[in-house]
């Protein structure tokens, strides 16, 4: 007899419905059962062929043939798949192997019995099966059978969901049994697979289409796919940027991206540096870039404030300058870590969609995202520290060689005109024995002496090897549905400068959810805090380089050594430095959340709105104690004068210091709504149109005042000022000074937006955007009609054509083009005059109203205009192994509003005047290869350069005098825009030691109106051609990562040997040891020019002025150097322990490194060893290393 | 229904976005000037020298010596006194670069720039007149005013930059005046010297157009602002600077018209207090009837440059020299002071010795610039003996001792002693005494002792001390070239056309 059982025995009837409805398919159960069947037959072959049979079917045909009973539970067929048997004269195991060989059974014979059941799985699995409902599991891997780890497995219509974990595996109960099964994953095709039973299902998931080879783009607004884009635009993934020792993005983005020039302006911490896209396109605005995170644009905590130019063209800064280059940019509060990747937008095609506010480029960020998968932590930390500055980098005399130069100022009888040569130094100790005869000729032989030998280090007491950490915690994961991502940062960044130091925290929290199929929400909100300590009315790093080495810093008891200064005051660096400070404190919110509803296939709305809001808060402050008080404000020295005495009495502010704060608070909202709507037709055509509008506004409000009086030592209370001093009863006018200051400044924006492209079978793209803006700033044309910025351009994908030859070495061709047309006002220029309420706004001694003017009117006002062309070729090459791209661009701007200086006469320095035409063009390359790929051993390379042409076409009226023509600000037809010139040096006069200037002139030369007539051109400032490399290494588990920065072309002025052109050199200067062959009566072969005296004869200019011959040395053809340079950014060492050892410590991964950032460069040997980027005074960078751990659980 | 939200939210925003308030300009002190008001505020602020520190040439003339600098009770020097002899020193010494870059030069001695700031807030106003709304009579009268200052500007201007207008060998037609600046427009290049003649005529022109603006139907409201009065006194000072034969006529007769509206003259005795001290009781007191027109800073920030507060016992590097407080008649005892100006129209230091001006009111916050009664009867005097030199008309010169004797008489102290009238027969030595009489009276104010020196071509000699007390003697010779004061750098380099006077 036999049977094919399919139910378990021994179980009363009733309770049947039950047990299958609570423990379908326990195996357990089934096996406990069989036991009990006693079933007979005998040894028989099998032939068998069946196609699409069902299993079942199969089963009664071996059972016929062979006569073994079979054993299953029939819920068991519904996991079965067809199948296709083909036997002949097969053994019953032969025929179950077959039979089974594609289903997820497994069989035993027991005796005459065939026990089909599930395929075993582990322990942990069987209990679970036992308790649960229908359970299904499978391993899911990519295309290459690889598995994959992390994909999102969900029952579709519930919430349940899981993960594969790292051998791809997943396990998932309570599935229907009719129910569907999603897969996801990043960057793969979604599944969806029916259950239909089956408790195993493997799922081998394909990349997804539009990723095969594909890069995507955000621009902010659209995300493209790079394919697809016309413009020129470069990326940079956060993965390839380097934050040891450094503490800005922008710092980190040197030399990253061709055609972005990131300049520093000093060594010091907290200091924000120049960006420049693609050279600087307005004169008179900001030449900042744009910032965009996440698809907002960030306004500076700060308002932008023209610089106002003094007389010689420099920048004249204000009290509060100083304060504001600590506040930082508008993506300030950014934790670095946080960041996805970086793209900068370029040419007008990829910026026209901002509008006129994306003249200076556009850079966008995107910060990291959560993604579905299980909890992943992360922490990473890095300890830095960073080189002292010191004397080897500034070639400066020491104590000895410095007292020679004053003896010979005493031996020559050299003449100062002023009275700062007594005090100190060898000047000092001279008047003592000669004038005021207090000390002896042995005496004064001994304080020489002791100054020979002083040889003060100030770099060493001023400085520190600072010790510098961040610490970065992040969490993310989520659902298929919902996915987080947070991340905690604390950075700490001591200066190299005592004293200089900020510290800063960031938090940030993003989630984005799919509410439902159409509608997706993303939501963030980040805050920073970030405080600054640095210096008010003291500079170290001027001090220490700049300072006599002669004069002591301590005395013999410990105390600080004071001395009197070129104020005539008693002065200590220390003492200064502990007697005056200045702190900012920058806090930020940031919130945005951004909607996107599908309203049908294709068509979508999105909402984005933003808020931001940042307070910033500076105070400076200098107490009674130090010098600059006495100096400016008391008129005596600290502690001079009791309350009785009349000198007590002279003064304004006899008790307290000075107090200065500035509060800013900036409240800025965004809101952008667009429609959106992409189709694809034919399967060829591919339309995308946008329309959108948005509404910006900021508000700044802030408060600035200077108070007298100031007693930090007394609990931080103010002394009352006196209301009249002197004996005459003179009011005070330290009174009126305190007066406060507030600004509220509010800028609404509201723009249009129309973009569309098309592209034709991946092969033809083309692509046009339209904007058009209205503000409410001030005195802009309101009455303007719609005036639209309006870019676009085309694209040829050469390589998709069918007729391209995928040779072995070209694999993939594009050509693109775009063109562009932008207009500008600048809103600082006005066609009719503006006046405004002086900050003193009445008359105090008529009470009259008092306005003052704001702008004068400029009648000739134009829009500027700017038109912009680019063409761009991508290619890659044997087979991806180069990639590259080549760009060139031309830019011609038309009616640039500059501030030109004017003559005096017109009562004002400078205005800004609608000044001249201007070509910008230039190329960049992007390349990336990778000359060796081994699996143990990667050899990659990245290069990027740019050199950009820039040159004047036309130029309008401009202040030509010798020093315009010196700084670059003589804009000459057919010079690049900071072509400088300089005067012919041609050696030193033997009999005077005075510089020899050539200041022959062609005949006929307008020698009034053209000072560049006696000089000659001598190269420009900016460099020509800039390039970033970066070369990786990678073997097994350790990788190598370095980065380089050239620059070639650029010309600078040394800082000069003499800064006093009619004068001697003070004893509280420390000069160059290039002077020490300097021409003397007994060196007159000398290239050096001798010391500069009082006496020095003024040499008339062809144009009839007056000018020292050091003052035309300063600016000769002897002291232009080459400031190219080649300077290595950093070099990076990391290593990932191996997944055992991670995994003993109980982490996902751990990676420790450590590097060092300018660890070399190779610059002009004239500048000595500084930095050229700040050898005009700034404090250099120095080198720095870090330590950095990172690990995830 | 979901898509009617969506709809319209989406026209909401449009209609939120298409608010004319958002775009509605904004500004926080901005404003477009578009009443009269608003232009006379504009007046007062940029066109008036309202408190504006100017004109401090007094260092170059022959009513300053130096001292050097004088050491405290440790042999240490004052500070404040160290840089006052720097800032002055160049100056002082006549140093032909004393304005250049890299000199020391103080604010306030860049006359040249703050002029012309204020010379374009006159331009400016007088632009945007025809562009407000307002009556006609307002609007003269701000023209009026503006054309009276621009004149006022110029003729200081070309007083300091350039060579005296009858100065020996000096051809007007040729001479190098100042660059004229007559509109608020900016224009493209540089800006070349007008003749001296151009300079002179264009003062005239602006002056006698105020004087028609004004006179119908505008008086100043207080001794800050200027009227017909001022410009009549302004017209005399003018032409007696402009020292043609034909302008004696002209000053004698301005001044009489300005002498017809005010002839106040303060009689110095009143600033004896009840205890019979004379006191700096302030000649530029706003509510003095001599002031014509008073304008000007704090005295004591004007002079802190060159003149700082006193340190006990100590004597500054620079005061009022020996020459000029030993020209006052000082009387024999405290009840006949004599000449009064000596106690009452300088600061004293120890209390006794004349030191820097003390024509402010004390506690004043406005200056000691401007126009006086005193000056004009001074002008009058002046022109009748020039005029007299040329007629030999006896009127005149008895004219002149009168105008001279009424202003004395104001000066002396009258208490117990009755003022001996001053008769003088030759008209050289008669000259003299005018001269001398004016450096008395006009002292240490408003630079017109260095405009007088340039306009009768007197040497100056100067002995500079220094900080260790060594001297050296500086000599401006008569007609110098330094007569015209070189342009400082600053401007020379910001104006391609602008031609420095020759050193």
């Amino acid at each position: 007899m036999y049977k094919i059982y399919t139910k378990p025995f021994g179980v009363p009837k009733r309770h049947v419905h039950k047990i299958i409805l609570i423990m379908r398919l326990t195996t357990i159960l089934i096996i406990a059962t069989i036991m009990q069947v006693s079933a007979s037959g005998y040894a028989q072959r099998i032939t068998l062929k069946e196609q699409h049979a069902s299993l079942e079917k199969v089963f009664k045909e071996i059972r016929k043939q062979s006569g073994y009973d079979f054993v299953f539970d029939r819920k068991l067929m519904f996991k079965a798949n067809p199948i296709e048997v083909n036997l002949k004269n097969a053994t019953i195991d032969e025929a179950m192997k077959i039979s089974l060989a594609n289903q997820p059974f497994t069989y035993e014979l027991e005796e005459k019995t065939v026990i089909v059941k599930e395929k075993e799985v582990g322990i942990v699995e069987k209990v679970k099966r036992f308790f649960t409902d229908i359970t299904i599991s499978g391993t899911i891997t990519d295309e290459n059978g690889k598995p994959l780890y992390g994909v999102n497995v969900a029952i579709k219509g519930t919430d349940k969901k899981t993960f594969t974990n790292n051998v791809g595996y997943y396990i998932i109960s309570d599935v229907p049994e009719d129910g569907v099964l999603i897969f996801t994953a990043i960057g793969k095709q979604k599944a969806e697979i029916k259950v239909e039973g089956r408790s195993y299902i493997p799922v081998s998931m394909k990349m997804e289409i539009n990723e095969l080879n594909e890069v995507k783009v955000n621009t902010g607004y659209q995300i493209l796919q790079k394919s697809s884009v016309v413009g020129s635009i470069s990326s940079v993934n956060a993965r390839d940027l380097n934050f040891n020792g450094l503490n800005s993005l922008e710092q980190a983005l040197q030399g990253k991206l061709a055609g972005v020039v990131i300049t520093n302006t000093s060594g010091l911490v907290g200091t924000r540096q120049k960006t420049r896209v693609r050279g600087t396109s307005t004169l008179s605005g900001s030449a900042e870039p744009i910032w965009v995170v996440d698809g907002i644009i960030q306004e500076d905590p700060l308002p932008f404030k023209v610089q106002t130019l003094n007389s010689a063209g420099a920048i004249t800064p204000d009290n509060f300058d100083f304060i504001r280059n600590f506040v930082g940019n508008s993506i300030n509060w950014l934790n670095p870590n946080d960041i996805e990747d970086v793209t900068v937008l370029k040419d007008a095609s990829a910026t026209a969609i901002y509008g006129i506010r994306a003249a200076n480029g556009v850079i966008v960020i995107t910060t990291k995202k959560g993604k579905a998968g299980p909890v992943a932590i992360s922490y990473s930390t890095n300890v830095s520290v960073t080189d002292k500055v010191n004397y080897d980098k500034l070639n400066m005399m020491n104590s000895q060689e410095r007292v020679g130069v004053s003896r010979e100022i005493f031996n020559r009888g050299l003449i100062s005109s002023t009275l700062a040569n007594s005090t100190i130094g060898y000047a000092g100790a001279l008047n003592d024995y000669l004038y005021n005869k207090t000390i002896t000729a042995d005496q004064f032989n001994n304080r020489v002496n002791g100054l020979e030998t002083q040889n003060t280090d100030w770099f060493d007491i001023l400085f520190r090897k600072p010790l510098s950490s961040n610490h970065n915690l992040s969490v993310s994961g989520g659902s298929n549905n919902t996915s987080y991502y947070t991340s905690f940062g604390y950075n700490l960044s001591d200066g190299t400068a005592r004293g200089n130091d900020s510290r800063g925290y960031t938090a940030n929290v993003s989630v984005n959810s799919i509410v439902s199929k159409k509608f997706t929400l993303a939501t963030r909100l980040s805050t920073s805090n970030k405080t600054t300590n640095s210096f008010y009315k003291v500079d170290p790093y001027s001090y220490a380089s700049t300072m006599n080495r002669e004069i002591p810093a301590y005395n013999a008891d410990g105390s600080y050594y004071m001395y009197t200064g070129p104020n005539r005051y008693k002065y200590s660096v220390l003492n200064e430095l502990d007697n005056t400070g200045n702190l900012n404190k920058v806090l930020s919110a940031n919130a945005a959340i951004d909607a996107t509803y599908e309203i049908i296939p294709g068509l979508k709305v999105q909402t984005l709105f933003s808020y931001n809001a940042v307070s910033t808060r500076g105070e400076s402050y200098a107490t009674e104690q130090s010098e600059y008080v006495a100096y400016y404000l008391r008129y005596f020295e600290y502690g001079q004068y009791k309350a009785v005495e009349q000198g007590y009495k002279n003064s304004r502010l006899p008790v307290g210091g000075e107090y200065n704060q500035f509060i800013t608070n900036s409240n800025a909202w965004n809101w952008r709504n667009s429609l959106s709507y992409n189709k694809v037709f034919n399967q060829k055509h591919v339309m995308a149109l946008m329309f959108g509008h948005e509404m910006s506004s900021s508000r700044y409000t802030g408060f600035s005042s200077t108070n007298y009086g100031y007693l930090r030592d007394r609990g931080k209370s103010f002394a009352v000022l006196p209301n009249t001093f002197t004996t005459g009863a003179t009011i005070n006018p330290l009174l009126a000074a305190q007066q406060p200051l507030i600004t509220d400044n509010l800028t609404n924006n509201m723009g249009m937006y129309l973009t569309g492209s098309y592209s034709y079978d991946d092969r033809y793209v083309a692509n046009l955007s339209i904007r058009t803006d209205r503000s409410n700033r001030f005195g802009q044309f309101t009455n303007e009609s719609f005036n639209p910025v309006y870019a676009g351009g085309a694209r040829w994908n050469i390589a998709n054509e069918e007729w391209f030859n995928r040779t072995n070495w070209l694999s993939t061709l594009s050509v693109r083009g775009s063109f562009g047309y932008q207009r500008n006002i600048s809103s600082s220029v006005s066609p009719t005059l503006i006046v405004k309420i002086p900050t003193t706004s009445t008359d105090a001694f008529t009470g009259d109203n008092l306005l003052t003017v704001n702008t004068l009117p400029y009648g000739d006002l134009r829009w500027e205009k700017n038109i912009t062309m680019n063409l761009g070729m991508d290619f890659s090459l044997f087979q991806n192994k180069i990639q590259g791209s080549l760009e060139y661009y031309t830019k011609r701007g038309k009616d640039l509003i500059t501030s030109l200086n004017v003559p005096t006469e017109y009562g004002i320095t400078s205005m800004l005047v609608n000044g001249g035409s201007m070509n910008n063009t230039g190329y960049e390359v992007t390349a990336s290869f990778v000359p060796v790929r081994t699996r143990d051993f990667v050899w990659s390379v990245t290069l990027n350069t740019s050199k950009n042409n820039n040159t004047i076409t036309k130029t309008g009226s401009q202040l030509a005098t010798y020093l315009t023509a010196a700084s670059g600000g003589l804009n000459k037809a057919g010079d690049p825009v900071s072509g400088f010139y300089a005067f012919k040096f041609t050696g030193v006069d033997a009999a005077t030691g005075y510089p020899k200037i050539d200041l022959t002139y062609p005949a006929g030369s307008s020698v009034n109106t053209d000072p560049t007539s006696y000089m000659t051109y001598a190269g420009k400032f900016d460099p020509d051609f800039t390039s970033g490399l970066g070369l990786n290494f990678r073997y097994k588990m350790l990788s190598l990562n370095s980065s380089f920065y050239l620059q070639v072309g650029g010309k600078k002025f040394l800082t000069p040997l003499y800064t006093y052109v009619a004068d001697l050199p003070t004893e509280f200067q420390n000069l160059s040891r290039n002077i020490l062959d300097r021409w003397t009566p007994t060196n007159t072969t000398s290239s050096v020019p001798g010391l500069p005296d009082k006496s020095v004869a003024y040499v008339t200019l062809p144009n009839g002025n007056f000018i020292s011959p050091y003052e035309m040395y300063n600016y000769s053809t002897d002291r232009v150097v080459s400031a190219s340079s080649l300077r290595c950014n950093n070099i990076d060492v990391s290593y990932n322990l191996n997944q055992e050892l991670a995994k003993k410590l109980k982490c996902k991964s751990i990676n420790v490194g450590g590097g060092v950032s300018n660890p070399f460069g190779f610059n002009s040997k004239d500048f000595r060893g500084i930095d050229p980027e700040v050898a005009t005074g700034g404090q250099p960078r120095t080198r720095s290393y870090t330590l950095k751990l990172g690990i995830t659980l | 229904m979901k898509k009617l939200t969506i709809y319209s939210l989406l026209l909401l925003t449009m209609g939120f976005g298409s608010c004319k308030k958002f775009l509605d300009e904004y500004s926080q002190d901005a404003i477009r000037p578009g009443t009269v008001a608003d232009l006379s505020a504009l007046m007062y602020s940029d066109a008036y020298p309202y408190q504006t520190l100017i004109d401090n040439f007094e260092m170059l003339t022959d009513d300053i010596q130096s001292n050097g600098v004088a050491r405290g009770t440790t042999g240490e020097q004052i500070p404040a006194y160290a840089t006052a002899l720097i800032n002055g020193s160049a100056m002082f010494k006549f140093d032909p670069n004393m304005f250049e870059v890299g000199s020391v030069f103080p604010n306030s001695a860049n006359a040249y720039s703050i002029y012309y700031a204020k010379i374009k807030g006159c331009n400016v106003v007088i632009d945007a007149l025809e562009t407000v709304s307002g009556s006609q009579a307002e609007k003269d009268a701000i023209k009026g005013q503006c054309l009276f200052l621009r004149a006022y500007y110029y003729l200081k201007l070309v007083t300091t930059y350039a060579q005296p207008y009858s100065g020996a060998g000096i051809v007007p037609e040729s001479a190098m005046g100042v660059p004229l600046v007559l509109s608020s427009q900016v224009r493209d290049g540089g800006l070349a010297r007008s003749s001296l003649k151009q300079t002179y005529d264009q003062i005239e022109i602006d002056l006698l157009a105020s004087i028609e603006l004004m006179k119908v139907n505008y008086f100043p409201s207080s001794s800050f602002r200027v009227g017909t009065t001022a410009a009549y006194a302004l017209l005399s000072r003018f032409y007696l600077y402009r020292a043609l034969n034909t302008d004696w006529d002209k000053v004698i007769s301005y001044a009489g018209l300005a002498l017809q509206q005010n002839s106040n003259l303060t009689s110095l005795v009143t600033f004896i207090s009840t205890t019979g001290v004379p006191i700096n009781a302030g000649l530029f007191n706003s509510g003095n009837p001599e002031i014509i027109w008073l304008y000007g800073l704090n005295p004591n920030s004007d002079n802190a440059t060159y003149y700082p507060s006193l340190t006990i016992n100590t004597v500054p590097p620079y005061t009022a020299s020996n020459e000029l407080i030993t020209s006052y008649e000082q009387g024999p005892t405290t009840t006949n002071y004599g000449d009064l100006r000596y106690k009452t129209y300088f600061s004293n230091y120890n209390s006794v010795i004349p030191y820097r001006t003390g024509k402010a009111l004390s506690n004043a916050s406005y200056g000691t610039k401007g126009l006086r009664v005193g000056e004009i009867y001074l002008n009058r005097a002046e022109a009748l003996i020039k005029r007299f030199l040329i007629t030999g008309n006896a009127a005149d010169k008895t004219q002149a001792l009168a105008d001279l004797n009424t202003l004395r008489v104001t000066r002396y102290d009258t208490r117990t002693t009755a003022y001996k009238t001053v008769a003088i027969d030759d008209a050289a030595a008669l000259f003299k005494f005018c001269q001398d009489e004016r450096r008395r009276e006009l002292c240490l104010e408003d630079g017109h002792r260095w405009v007088d020196i340039k306009r009768w071509g007197l040497p100056v000699t100067h002995v500079f001390t220094s900080t260790d007390g060594s001297t050296a003697t500086y000599t401006l010779a008569s007609g110098s070239n330094l007569y015209a004061l070189p342009i400082p750098a600053t401007a020379i380099a910001t104006n391609s056309d602008l031609r420095q006077n020759p050193r």
